[in-house]
């Protein structure tokens, strides 16, 4: 896709910021997803089957979901705004890949969520703490790209691990899922394309170290989200698992494993996170301690939360299985890193089951609380379309498998 | 032919299974029959599909079936469906079971708020088994595994407003998830390590090594059996088709059908042996001591799960075959039956006009006392197979709880001020 249409729709949907801003929660609502589901449509059709193209219509997607499922009371226009800006932001950065682009639009990302989160003082010191240098190794990487690659791919490297969540660069994420409203989180955390904008093609003997971080980072990840108490903060160690399998894919497999791997956490993540939202607005903060949802009462919600953490751990029929499947093929030779995928996988299986049960598990006729409204339907079928399609499909990078003849072995 | 039939037999469930969700996804309103009718007819469509394919076989067709595509295959391999004289028979079994719990299931859930979720689940359920039945390789069986696996969880936790069945279905889908990793292990190294089939006894034997670690936990063979009551939970027409006689059938299935993988390596097959006879062995024991038909039975399905495991490692393949679809068969019906066996009895006693003479089974009085009243203990406490796998848990759970104590610290770390920058907390001392 050329940079100009995708530039437009940045700026249409950033011009829209202002006037959803400016609207009642309600209107506010409805006018962003309109306007979300306009760019998700565009940026769809003028899709040349490029792979660069794809990611946008993947933020454009998450963001849909994250204004349509949003909670008025944790999202009030102004929150709905900064959601548009940020997606604005890394489209319109992620259409004009000038070196210089990322380190100023990570910068402004970041400005955007650190406004919004008001009173949070600790939040916001992690978020500069973690994100400060990320931004400065970005900077330092376009600086010296052309003359020093190797140099530029490390500091690249490490400042894309430490926007990822990956360890020990991860403390702000569990923080901000738990300060920030939800819509925000997902679009700042898995729903901008601009990490993929930073990824260096080479990382030459940094790759192991790399790939070894984040395999750690999977598997440490998996554990800790099996032993929260509260769904959002075990939500959000899965995150921190996911990015540790990102990781993997960008010191061991390259670009290509990890766009995939991203498209696939995008879409999930922000169907988990924003199911969670949706039921906690309903019946306050879920632990998994003691079961407070209701199948029953909102069977959508809990199911669009089972898909989406099933697709995050590669449930077949799902693009998460496609993103894992990818993965294990670019590290089949090497134990030490798809071991790491597999038992991350399992772990965090483990971990959305136990967040659907409390998010399902209760009377079946609680009373007071309202059923799923036709937006958040909207959103949550958005997510779920994606992540099905998405699993379905061949892959868009990959035009032949390269099988050679007689490779398969039968099964008998 | 062939392609067609095979293709036939997966895509008619695939089909209904995608129909009902978008049903319940867009809260429309289904009737009770017409939700039957769709999962019976599907079944139906299966089961006349493979049974052509039975029939063509007999009179000498090949039943080479189609690579239904490369679609995100672990090592780019092709996804081939294969009927032959072991997955045609376990095919059609399979169909049928899920027909008849569809029939079943119309009255015995009849009025029930979540109809339309048990069908869709089984449905689900059906196609992953069928899915394993006929596939031609491992990559595109672990696709059946998975989805069979986690739609019987999710059939264990229907009743989703009690506590009980719901930790039940968590403890199952803990278990499934360790015990999966022995076959997605398998997966990955059967197509880039050892591409062309087993180079090696060595191959062979991680081989054998991973797919016996995932038959044990989905066919709760030892150490993994503490589940298997527990998902009696279900409703009882989802504990007779995955409990009694399809999910834990597909661990020796797998066995079965991935023996060329590990025939060489007589290590595996001696392994294989011992795991089904001490599950046996422990199975029979337990049995003897339960007190509600539904364990009852699920003890007896596992004393016979774990013969047919013994009989796949002698590579006694037919009749573990035989006797695995028998099983499910006789099993299937039997649980099905349950709900009504204190009617059963009394109908019994009406007819003979006395009560029912007690059912007599002496053979434990071959053990001298001691190991009687051993037994016994051991029989009541199932073992302690549960406890020990809770205390595995609470470990793991513990030195988890640790790491994530040691992140809170590293959290606070960074967000403490160093103290000559410290701010006055506003209001402290008043």
């Amino acid at each position: 896709m050329s940079p100009l249409p995708e530039l437009a729709l940045a700026a249409i949907v950033a011009a829209g910021s202002a006037a959803v801003t400016r609207a009642d929660p309600r209107g506010a609502r409805r006018t962003a997803a309109g306007l979300l589901t306009a760019a998700v449509v565009v940026s769809a059709v003028l899709w040349t089957g490029d792979a660069g193209g794809w990611p946008t219509v993947v933020a454009f997607a998450v963001a849909l979901v994250a204004v349509s499922v949003a909670p008025v009371a944790e999202h009030p226009s102004r929150v709905l705004g900064a959601i548009l800006q940020v997606v604005a932001i890394s489209v319109a950065a992620a259409a004009a890949p000038h070196p210089a682009t990322a380190p100023i639009a990570w910068a402004a990302l970041t400005a955007v969520v650190w406004l919004r989160l008001g009173g949070e003082t600790p939040v916001r010191r992690l978020l500069i703490i973690h994100h400060g240098p990320a931004v400065a190794l970005l900077a330092a990487a376009a600086l010296i790209g052309t003359r020093h690659p190797t140099a530029a791919g490390a500091l690249g490297a490490a400042a894309v691990l430490l926007r990822w969540g990956v360890a020990p660069g991860h403390a702000w994420l569990p923080s901000l899922a738990e300060a920030a409203p939800a819509g925000l989180v997902v679009v700042y955390t898995v729903g901008t394309p601009l990490t993929l904008l930073a990824l260096p093609e080479h990382l030459g003997a940094g790759g192991p170290l790399v790939a070894g971080v984040g395999a750690v980072t999977a598997m440490a990840a998996a554990g800790v989200a099996a032993v929260q108490r509260r769904v959002r903060r075990a939500v959000a160690w899965i995150l921190v698992s996911q990015a540790g399998t990102l990781a993997i894919g960008l010191g061991a497999a390259g670009p290509a494993t990890v766009r995939v791997g991203w498209c696939a956490l995008a879409m999930a993540g922000a169907g988990l996170v924003m199911a969670v939202a949706a039921v906690e607005a309903r019946r306050g903060p879920l632990t998994l301690d003691e079961p407070a949802g209701a199948f029953g009462r909102f069977p959508r919600l809990a199911a669009g939360f089972l898909v989406a953490g099933l697709s995050v751990t590669a449930f077949p029929l799902l693009l998460g299985f496609s993103a894992e499947s990818e993965l294990l093929e670019a590290t089949a030779g090497t134990p030490l890193l798809w071991l790491p995928v597999l038992i991350a996988a399992a772990g965090n299986a483990v971990t959305v089951l136990r967040c659907y049960f409390a998010l399902s598990t209760g009377g079946r006729a609680p009373g007071g609380q309202r059923d799923i409204t036709r937006l958040e339907a909207y959103g949550l079928t958005v997510a779920l379309v994606g992540l099905l399609v998405g699993g379905l499909a061949p892959p868009a990078h990959r035009a032949d498998p390269g099988l050679p003849p007689g490779a398969g072995v039968p099964y008998r | 032919m062939t392609a067609l039939l095979l293709t036939t037999a997966v895509a008619a469930p695939l089909i209904s299974l995608v129909a009902l969700a978008a049903a319940a996804w867009l809260h429309r309103r289904v009737g009770e029959s017409l939700v039957t009718a769709v999962v019976v007819g599907t079944f139906g469509v299966s089961c006349a599909a493979v049974a052509v394919l039975g029939a063509r076989l007999a009179t000498g067709t090949p039943g080479g079936g189609p690579d239904i595509g490369r679609w995100w295959p672990v090592g780019s391999d092709p996804l081939p469906l294969v009927a032959d004289g072991a997955s045609a028979p376990f095919a059609l079994t399979v169909g049928t079971l899920v027909l008849l719990v569809a029939l079943f299931s119309r009255r015995y859930l009849h009025r029930d708020p979540g109809y339309l979720r048990f069908h869709l689940l089984l449905t689900g359920f059906g196609l992953g088994a069928l899915v394993v039945a006929l596939a031609g390789s491992l990559a595109l069986a672990v696709v059946g595994w998975e989805i069979a696996g986690t739609t019987s969880v999710l059939l264990i936790g229907y009743f989703s407003e009690r506590r009980g069945p719901v930790e039940s279905a968590l403890h199952v889908f803990t278990v499934y998830r360790v015990a999966d990793l022995g076959l997605l292990t398998a997966v990955v190294y059967w197509h880039h390590v050892t591409p062309d089939g087993p180079r090696s006894v060595t191959d062979a034997t991680v081989l054998g090594a991973a797919l016996l670690w995932a038959a044990m936990g989905k066919g709760a063979l030892l150490p993994w059996c503490g589940w298997l009551p527990r998902a009696m939970e279900g409703p009882t027409p989802s504990s007779a088709i995955c409990y009694g006689a399809v999910s834990v059938s597909l661990a020796p299935y797998l066995l079965l059908r991935s023996s060329p993988a590990w025939a060489e390596s007589a290590a595996v097959g001696w392994a294989i042996v011992a795991v089904g006879a001490a599950t046996a062995v422990h199975a029979t024991v337990v049995g003897r001591a339960q007190t509600d038909v539904k364990s009852a039975l699920a003890y007896a399905s596992l004393t016979q799960i774990a013969l047919v495991t013994c009989e796949v490692g002698l590579g006694w393949h037919r009749l573990a075959l035989a006797h695995l679809i028998g099983h499910a068969i006789l099993r299937g019906a039997q649980l099905l039956r349950a709900p009504s066996r204190l009617h059963d009895h009394q109908v019994h006693e009406r007819a003979l006009g006395r009560p029912a003479p007690p059912a007599r089974n002496r053979a434990h009085r071959l053990l001298p006392a001691r190991t009687q009243l051993w037994a016994y203990r051991y029989a009541l406490h199932r073992g302690d197979l549960d406890a020990r796998w809770e205390r595995l848990l609470d470990h793991a759970g513990a030195g988890l709880r640790s790491l994530d104590r040691l992140d809170e610290r590293w959290r606070r770390l960074l967000v403490s001020r160093p103290a000559g920058l410290a701010r006055p907390v506003r209001g402290a001392g008043r």
